[in-house]
C-alpha cells in the first residue's frame, strides 16, 4: 500500500510539472511545451536557446507570476481544506470553516472602500484574517466546551459578524465604482495578482504548506477521537493549534490576493484520498500537487475560454460542484 | 508495574460520581469492571490515564503520579482503548497499528522502517495477517478491537484500559477478544476492562471489581462471588453465581 501510494504521489508531481509547462504556453500568444522549456532554460541560464524577446516577456513577466500564484494558492487551499477536514473529523469541511475567509473578505472590501492601493488591499485582507484567527482562538479557549466544537461555534459567530460587516461596506460603497470593484474582487480572480502580491503571500503560504507536510503524521492522529489521540501520547492541543494557524494563514493569504476561490479546498482532498490514501503522509502531498494542477487548469480556462475573463471563483464552482455530486453518488452506489 | 488508585473521588458539577475509591492493579492482573449504567465505570477508566481531573485522591504508576507524567511517557505505561468508534477517515490496519509508535517520535517526525518492522512483529504476535492489508472500515468489530489492542502494544504500554471492549460484538467475537487479551495478560501485561456482561467477567478475569453508586462494593476473584448476593444487590434482581459441572463459573438470573 505504501509503495503504491508513494508512486501515485510521484505521478501526480510529474503531472503538476507538465500542467505548469503546458499552461505557461496557453493564451492568445501560444507557445508549445518545448518552447516553454527553452524560455525557462534561457531565463535561468542566460544562454540563448532561440526564443525571442516577445516570448520571453509573455512567459516570464505575464504568465509566470499568474501561474505561480495559481499553483501556490491551489496547493495551499487543498492542503488547508484537508487539514481542517481532519482536525474537525468531517470530510465536508472547507478552508473557510473558521470564518477567516469572511474576515479577509471584509478587510479587502474595507480597503477598496477607502481607495487603498492593490497591495494594501491584500495586506489589509491578510491582516483581517489573522486578527479573526486570534479572536476565534482566544474566545474558544475561554469556553468550557470541547475545543474542536468551541472553535467551530466561535468561528460561525465571527464569520457571520464579518459577513455582516462586509455587507455594510457594500451598502455604503459608491455603486458606480467601488461596489463593482468589491463584488468582482470577492468573486475570486487571479487576473489582478501581481508580483508584489505574490511576494507578500509566497513566504507565509510556502512555510505553512511545508509545516503541514511535516506535521502530516501527527495530523492523522487528530482525526481519531480525542481520548485515543491523547492515549497514544500526542499533544493534541499543540498539534491542532499549529495546524490551524498554518491552514488559516493559507486561507487568509488566498483571499487577500485572489478573493474567494471556493471548492478547491473541499473537493481536492476528497480526490486525493480516493486516489492515494487516507493517510495524510501521502494524501497531503497529493493534495498539494492536485490542488496546484486543478487551479492552474481552471485559471487557464478562465483566461483563455472567452474574450472576457471569467472570475475563477465562478469556474471552480461550475466545475467543482458537479464533480462533487458525482463523487457523492459514486459513494452512495458503493455503500449500497 | 503497579497502578495504585487511592482515595479517588470525582464529581460532574454537584453530582458525585466516584467516592473515595481504592484500587491496585499489578502485572498479570486481568480486572473486569462490573456495575449498572451510571455506576462510574467509564469515569474511572478515563480518570486512570488523566483524561479527567479527579477532585480528590491520587493515581500513581510505580509510585509516580500519572498526572505528573508527560503524555508521551504516560502512553508508554498505559493505553486507553475506547468503545468501537468509526473514523471519518478509516486508515489501513497497518497504519492504525503504526500510530501507536507516535509517543516515541518528536512533533515533526514520522515513523520509519524501524517502526514498520515492529508493526510486523505485532501482527505476528496477534496473528492479524489476514486483515493486515485491509482498511479499518472493512473489518469486523472484533477485528477492529484487536487492531486497537495491537496499537496499544505498539505503544509498549503494559496496562491496557478497555472501555466495554465487547459491546456491539457478536458472542464469538466477544470471547475471541477476551481470550486474546487473556493471552497477553499471561505474557505479563495487565488489563482493566468494563463490561455489562457478568458471565464474560466471571469467565475472563483474574479479579472482578463491582462498582455501585460511586463505590467499589466488591473486589475479588470470581470464585469469591459464588453463593453471595452481591450481583443481586448491584443489579436489583435475583442473580445466582454458580460453578458448572465443567468447572466454569456462571451467573443465573431468576
Amino acid at each position: 500500500m505504501n509503495a503504491k501510494a508513494r508512486s501515485r504521489v510521484v505521478v501526480l508531481g510529474l503531472v503538476t510539472v507538465v500542467v505548469a509547462i503546458v499552461s505557461l504556453g496557453i493564451g492568445r500568444y501560444y507557445i508549445g511545451p518545448l518552447g516553454i522549456v527553452k524560455v525557462l532554460l534561457q531565463g535561468i541560464s542566460g544562454r540563448y536557446y532561440g526564443m525571442d524577446k516577445n516570448a520571453m516577456a509573455v512567459v516570464l513577466n505575464i504568465r509566470l507570476p499568474r501561474i505561480a500564484a495559481s499553483m501556490l494558492l491551489g496547493a495551499g487551499l487543498a492542503i488547508s481544506g484537508q487539514t481542517f477536514q481532519m482536525i474537525f473529523r468531517n470530510p465536508l469541511v472547507s478552508p473557510d470553516v473558521l470564518g477567516t475567509s469572511s474576515a479577509a473578505s471584509f478587510g479587502a472590501s474595507l480597503a477598496l472602500l477607502l481607495g487603498l492601493s492593490a497591495l494594501m488591499v491584500s495586506i489589509t485582507a491578510f491582516a483581517a484574517g489573522i486578527v479573526a484567527l486570534f479572536l476565534i482562538y482566544t474566545i474558544a479557549s475561554r469556553t468550557r466546551r470541547e475545543q474542536t466544537l468551541s472553535l467551530i461555534l466561535v468561528g460561525m459567530v465571527v464569520s457571520s459578524i464579518f459577513s455582516a460587516a462586509t455587507s455594510f461596506v457594500k451598502l455604503i460603497a459608491d455603486p458606480n465604482n467601488v461596489l463593482p470593484a468589491i463584488t468582482y474582487f470577492l468573486m475570486g480572480s487571479l487576473s489582478g495578482v501581481g508580483s508584489g502580491d505574490l511576494a507578500l503571500v509566497a513566504v507565509p503560504v510556502l512555510v505553512s504548506i511545508a509545516v503541514l507536510l511535516v506535521l502530516s503524521w501527527k495530523i492523522n492522529l487528530l482525526s481519531l477521537s480525542e481520548d485515543e489521540a491523547r492515549s497514544i501520547g500526542v499533544n493534541t492541543r499543540l498539534v491542532r493549534a499549529v495546524a490551524i494557524v498554518c491552514a488559516t494563514v493559507i486561507t487568509a493569504s488566498s483571499v487577500a490576493v485572489a478573493g474567494n476561490i471556493g471548492w478547491v479546498g473541499l473537493i481536492i482532498p476528497h480526490i486525493s484520498r480516493m486516489l492515494v490514501s487516507n493517510d495524510a503522509r501521502y494524501s497531503f502531498p497529493s493534495s498539494v500537487f492536485f490542488g496546484a494542477s486543478f487551479l492552474t487548469v481552471v485559471d487557464c480556462v478562465s483566461r483563455a475560454a472567452s474574450t472576457i475573463e471569467i472570475p475563477i471563483g465562478i469556474l471552480t464552482a461550475f466545475i467543482g460542484a458537479p464533480f462533487f455530486l458525482y463523487l457523492l453518488f459514486r459513494e452512495v452506489r458503493y455503500d449500497s | 508495574m503497579i497502578l495504585e488508585v487511592r482515595d479517588l473521588s470525582f464529581s460532574y458539577g454537584d453530582h458525585r460520581v466516584l467516592d473515595s475509591l481504592d484500587l491496585k492493579i499489578s502485572d498479570g492482573d486481568m480486572v473486569a469492571l462490573l456495575g449498572k449504567n451510571g455506576a462510574g465505570k467509564t469515569t474511572l477508566l478515563r480518570l486512570i490515564p488523566s483524561f479527567l481531573k479527579c477532585t480528590q485522591g491520587t493515581i500513581s504508576i510505580d509510585s509516580v503520579p500519572v498526572k505528573d507524567l508527560k503524555l508521551k511517557d504516560r502512553a508508554g505505561y498505559m493505553a486507553y482503548i475506547p468503545q468501537i468508534t468509526r473514523s471519518a477517515f478509516p486508515y489501513s490496519v497497518r497504519t492504525s497499528i503504526l500510530m501507536g509508535a507516535s509517543n516515541r517520535l518528536s512533533m515533526f517526525q514520522s515513523p520509519g522502517r524501524k517502526e514498520e518492522q515492529r508493526v510486523e512483529q505485532i501482527i505476528d504476535l496477534l496473528n492479524l495477517h489476514q486483515i493486515a492489508d485491509r482498511n479499518m472500515d472493512t473489518i469486523s468489530g472484533g477485528e477492529r478491537q484487536l487492531v486497537l489492542i495491537a496499537r496499544a502494544l505498539m505503544q509498549d504500554a503494559r496496562l491496557l484500559i478497555l472501555d466495554e471492549p465487547t459491546s456491539f460484538l457478536d458472542y464469538s467475537n466477544q470471547l475471541m477478544v477476551l481470550e486474546r487479551i487473556g493471552d497477553l495478560v499471561k505474557k505479563g501485561y495487565s488489563c482493566i476492562y468494563s463490561t455489562h456482561n457478568p458471565d464474560l467477567a466471571l469467565g475472563h478475569s483474574s479479579r472482578i471489581v463491582i462498582m455501585s453508586e460511586g463505590h467499589i462494593s466488591f473486589d475479588g476473584s470470581a470464585v469469591e462471588l459464588i453463593g453471595t448476593d452481591i450481583l443481586s444487590k448491584v443489579y436489583g434482581r435475583s442473580i445466582e453465581v454458580v460453578r458448572t459441572e465443567r468447572g466454569g463459573i456462571v451467573c443465573i438470573p431468576d
